[in-house]
């Protein structure tokens, strides 16, 4: 029995002794090469290489953001607190009265280090006077910074507590003492920046100075520019609606100039450390991933070319063994070039600003809604024909830039939509704009003749006056205006409704949407923004919520731009481009570097309908009767387009905005109690401007006004004065 | 000196399997110790380890020549003394020259030119006492009868504990039942005692020391893939597991062995982790090469427990055998991460003076019991035939 009994004790270790070797199999075979890469990883080690961020510049080679090397003054906490100053008192008090000490009362202590505190207090005195003067700023502005830092790191510090005291209750199940949770957090200890991207005299001052002030840090650093942003424009004021006229030019400041379109920076998110991140499991890291504290586009180009911009850092590697060191150089990276040319864009943004008195309620707008002198907001876009380049996209108003470290504020309900860029991300029912475009879409498809006269009773449906109107046909108001039989030219020229509802019942909802699909609305344009929006039409397939159905009322509607469609202004303008350069798609390009992805095709236009169509809005501009030609003052006419030799082309519209409301329990409808803040139309005027001696048109101009009211009277003055700036600035 | 026992001990007999087995794992550990990173401080200590060598096959000699009768008779004795040296450890107003404190933990006596643990002692006088506890009873075979040999296994258990020296300590209770099951104890008592013990583990951890918990939330962590305890309570794991698991097959061969452990800075590479050291330089082979020989160096231990007729030398290699075993068991498994670290060497490889001494000891004492010649009229022992009732 005992040899038994031995026997089974032999079989038990040896079993026991199989089980650490499995282990072992599987720690040398199974996971041997993770195990040894890990191992032979802390061999190296890594320095990172900084790069540089790409330029972005203007068509015409302006730099609209940089990178530039710059310095941060930096100060520790301790001593943006004043704590430093009680730290070293009480030190040198320790010090002096230590064999005494133990036996003080707490007052009695605070009272000795209170007297030891003047010559601390005084450096510090003069570290914050020193930052005044070499900084070039005022005491309170430095203060305020100081309470902007202490705020920031007294929120962290909370935050720390309370994720530290929720994950104890957690652990302990019970009530968590303060003391438990009540740690130094990091940024309690580090130094915080006062005076951020400093020129480099500024540095050296500071530096001469780094042994004899306290917590003072000199940091290399580097701060993305825009040199363009901020411009002083000259406008001449002598073509202006004579009320605004005047012989004076005028000198308009413009701040964050393209500010929605090239967008600026922020701090990495975990989101693109996860979508990139620097480590990987497994490998070497990639130099392209994304670390804490690293830089990325917010909006506009920096979003979007963010990859190309972005560069990849280098590094150094050192083997600690062999002392090899290894160098990868950094790329810096590419540079982005734009369509757009920033003087261009500078004066487009003059002429929306307010202050130059056209983006504001005037008499001759026949605005009911607003007071005068209410500021106007829209967005307004200069399109090459030819290369579809977008020379200029503005949007109104514009926010305030952002200042590293400043609380930015909620402007995400503001009911003028500073943040939103409105020429590709807002949308808007296109109106009349879109007539010469439905004329042609329904001549195309076989539903009116290219020369079909239509006769205008003022409404379109026999004994139903007060369903599908004409503009002038209001029997509320006792107006009866009848276009009578109407060519599409002079159709268009009149922006007569019921010409086009018939293009729309014609058609049919199906074959409206398909040929809005094909000028390109409703989809993304492929500028390649981040902010860019589909639009919204019908859906051909899958059914539509209710109001947006594929229906003949709808189709009719459509017609005139309304009803169920709501497009970005830069569709509008897109397509407008595809029938000056008479029915040939392209899609608008607003990177350079995006080039190969520009895509085209025709539009199945005979050049007999894109000639009435283009004809229909020369006279729109040039006619008397044109809806754009001209404005109708207290004073009398004026022409609306005035810029003398060239050949324009205009088409006005007016749509039904939707009430804008101050939606206060957020359920999506107008309730009584609720402030309407806009009513009315949308205001839009399209130009297509022509060089004599050319062919077709070299640019087309749309200018869109939220809730601005009337097409020409409002839009219409703005799209001219953008006429003179494209002159000004010698494309015309 | 006695000749008699010195020729006895030298004729050729299974013993020296064990000696043989011993000095190759040694001669391992030797190398193994060489490959380690130490700070220049500690001096050499491969030639110190070589020198403890030496002395510990001198002590194993020692111990090996008195008769295994003389051993029995002395071993209650001997027990006696060692609760008195373990009592003098816990004992408050103790002077800081002879008994230290270190990290907390009173482990260590310092005699002039020699500081040793008590408790390394324990273990081994605590084997010969049980041992002549069982050797002619045989009522552990009735489950009350099992409670004295508990009682002795507590006692100086208890008092290693509040060293507090959690690992050693654990050492007993593997050591208790290999010798009551050699011994012929009922296994549906061993098991329930067993099972009755278990059961009890979950209350007794809250009762074990922060630093306790965490090395096995670390361990539990670790076997699970969670990677965030890496660089706190986890490193020496992790260090372990990794430098181990990157010898792979073959391993990494002297040179670039010290430069991975050396960058690596794997905590005690000569001494606790001294197999990751081993695998890291040797590999797989290297691993399973010592794994082998404890199999060899435990097979041939408890063969000649099986060849002796003397019921105290039998029940004395079953306990020592079970001492070493379980030392690997416990290394070599915190080294490989299937349990949370404590402080247990690797019996003959690790470097260390009294652990090296202290298992030449438990060698000498197999080499004794298997240098005699079995007397001719002895009753064969532990044969219970009552059927059934294994």
């Amino acid at each position: 029995m005992f040899h038994r009994r031995l026997l089974l004790l032999l079989v038990l270790f040896a079993c026991a002794m199989g089980v650490l070797g499995a282990q072992l199999v599987r720690l040398t075979i199974v996971q041997g090469q993770e195990h040894r890469r890990e191992a032979e990883q802390v061999l190296s080690s890594r320095t990172l290489v900084e790069t540089v961020r790409g330029p972005i510049i203007d068509r015409k080679g302006r730099v609209l953001a940089e990178d530039r090397p710059c310095y941060d003054i930096a100060v520790d906490y301790p001593v943006i607190t004043g704590q430093w100053a009680y730290d070293q008192a009480r030190r040198i008090a320790y010090r002096d009265y230590k064999s005494s000490w133990a036996k003080l009362s707490f007052d009695q202590r605070e009272t000795l280090i209170q007297e030891y505190r003047p010559p601390f207090d005084q450096t510090l005195e003069r570290l914050w006077s020193l930052m005044v003067e070499y900084g070039n700023i005022d005491r309170s502005e430095l203060e305020r910074r100081k309470q902007t830092v202490i705020k920031r790191v007294q929120t962290i510090r909370s935050d720390v507590w309370d994720r530290r005291a929720k994950r104890r209750a957690a652990e302990q199940g019970g009530p968590v003492e303060l003391d438990q949770v009540a740690v130094k957090v990091a940024e309690e200890v580090d130094e915080h920046t006062l005076l951020p991207a400093v020129v480099d005299s500024v540095a050296y001052n500071f530096r001469k100075l780094i042994d004899e002030l306290p917590g003072l840090h000199v940091i290399r650093a580097k701060t993305r520019q825009y040199p363009q942003r901020s411009m002083a424009v000259k406008l001449d004021r002598a073509a202006l609606p004579t009320p605004l006229k005047s012989d004076e030019p005028v000198t308009i400041d413009v701040q964050n100039v393209g500010a929605h379109l090239i967008g600026s920076m922020r701090d990495a998110w975990a989101e693109d450390e996860q979508q990139r991140p620097f480590h990987r499991r497994g490998t070497d890291p990639d130099l392209g991933g994304y670390l804490p504290g690293d830089r990325v586009g917010l909006g506009g180009v920096e979003a979007a070319e963010e990859d190309r911009l972005r560069g990849l850092r280098g590094e150094l590697v050192r083997r600690k063994d062999t002392g090899q060191v290894t160098r990868t150089e950094s790329a810096p990276g590419e540079a982005v070039q734009l369509t757009i040319d920033i003087a261009l864009q500078a004066r487009v943004r003059a002429i929306m600003d307010p202050e130059f008195g056209l983006m504001r309620v005037q008499s001759w707008h026949g605005n009911s809604g607003m007071p005068l002198g209410t500021p106007l907001y829209g967005a307004a876009i200069v399109m090459d024909v030819d290369s579809g380049h977008v020379m200029a996209m503005v949007s109104t108003p514009v926010p305030p830039s952002r200042i590293e470290g400043e609380p930015y504020p909620d402007l995400t309900k503001d009911p003028d939509g500073p943040l939103m860029n409105k020429p590709v991300a807002s949308v808007y029912p296109p109106g009349s704009t879109v007539k010469p475009i439905v004329y042609c879409m329904a001549a195309a498809t076989g539903n009116i003749g290219a020369d079909q006269a239509v006769d205008c009773e003022g409404h379109l449906l026999e004994g139903k006056p007060n369903l599908y109107r004409c503009w002038g046909w209001r029997p509320a108001q006792g107006k009866y205006l009848r276009h009578g039989p109407l060519s599409p030219q002079e159709a268009i020229a009149r922006s007569c409704n019921i010409y086009f509802y018939t293009c729309g019942r014609n058609m049919g909802a199906r074959t409206i949407v398909e040929q809005f699909h094909h000028w390109g609305f409703g989809k993304a344009i492929g500028l390649g923004l981040p902010e860019e929006v589909d639009g919204f039409l019908p859906q051909l397939e899958g059914g539509n919520i209710e109001g947006r159905e594929l229906s003949l009322p709808n189709a009719i509607m459509m017609g005139i731009g309304q009803g169920p469609i709501a497009v970005p202004p830069i569709q509008v303008a897109t397509a407008h481009a595809a029938l000056a350069r008479g029915g040939y798609y392209l899609t608008p390009l607003l990177i350079r570097n995006r080039a190969a992805q520009q895509d085209g095709h025709e539009l199945g236009m005979s050049p007999h309908v894109i000639d009435n169509a283009l004809q229909g809005m020369r006279m729109s501009a040039n006619e008397s009767f044109g809806t754009a030609n001209h404005l109708t003052l207290e004073t009398g006419r004026e022409p609306l387009l005035n810029l003398p030799g060239v050949i324009v082309r205009g088409k006005t519209g007016t749509a039904q905005a939707p009430v804008q409301f101050k939606d206060l329990n957020e359920n999506g409808q107008l309730d009584a109690d609720e402030p309407i803040q806009r009513d009315g139309e949308h205001s839009w005027f399209v130009c297509h401007v022509q060089k004599p001696g050319e062919l077709r048109a070299s640019f087309v101009i749309v200018v869109m006004v939220e809730y601005g009211g009337s097409g020409g009277r409002v839009s219409g003055p703005v799209a001219n004065q953008i006429l003179h700036a494209l002159r000004d600035e010698g494309y015309l | 000196m006695n000749f008699e026992a010195l020729r006895q001990v030298l004729r050729p007999n299974l013993g020296h399997v064990c000696v043989i087995t011993a000095l190759a794992l040694v001669v391992i550990g030797l190398q193994a110790i060489d490959t380690a990173p130490t700070p220049s401080w500690y001096g050499n200590i491969t030639l110190k380890q070589a020198i403890f060598s030496g002395v510990a096959l001198a002590v194993m000699l020692m111990v090996a020549m008195p008769h295994p009768k003389v051993v029995a008779h002395a071993s209650f004795g001997l027990g006696l003394v060692t609760l008195a040296l373990l009592a003098l450890l816990l004992a408050p107003g103790t002077p800081e020259s002879i008994i230290p404190r270190i990290n907390g933990a009173k482990r260590w006596i310092n005699f002039p030119g020699l500081q040793f643990q008590p408790s390394e002692m324990a273990k081994i006088v605590f084997v010969l006492a049980l041992a002549r506890y069982l050797r002619y009873r045989e009522n552990y075979r009735r489950m009350r009868g099992l409670i004295p040999p508990l009682v002795i296994t507590f006692v100086p258990m208890g008092l290693i504990l509040v060293e507090p020296d959690l690992g050693t300590s654990l050492i007993f209770l593997p050591v208790l039942f290999a010798m009551l099951l050699a011994a012929g104890a009922k296994i549906k008592h061993l098991l329930l005692i067993i099972v009755l013990g278990l059961s009890l583990m979950p209350m007794m951890y809250p009762l074990l020391k922060p630093h306790q918990k965490a090395r096995i939330v670390s361990m539990i962590s670790q076997v699970r893939g969670d990677t965030r305890l890496r660089n706190t309570t986890g490193f020496q794991s992790y260090k372990a597991i990794t430098t181990a698991g990157a010898g792979e097959v073959v391993g990494y061969g002297k040179e670039r062995a010290e430069v991975i452990l050396r960058y690596n800075a794997l905590p005690e590479a000569h001494n606790d982790m001294v197999f990751a050291v081993i695998c890291a330089r040797w590999g797989l082979i290297g691993g399973m090469m010592v794994l082998g020989l404890y199999l060899l160096l435990i097979a041939s231990m408890l063969a000649v427990a099986g060849l002796n007729k003397d019921p105290f030398s039998r029940l004395v290699v079953v306990g020592l055998t079970t001492i070493i075993f379980t030392q690997v068991m416990v290394n070599v498994g915190m080294t490989v991460g299937l349990l949370p670290i404590t402080g247990m060497t690797l019996p003959l490889i690790s470097y260390g003076g009294s652990s090296l001494v202290a298992t030449f000891v438990m060698i000498g004492l197999v080499l004794g019991a298997a240098s005699r010649r079995p007397m001719i009229m002895s009753r064969p022992s532990f044969e219970f035939t009552t059927a059934g009732s294994s």
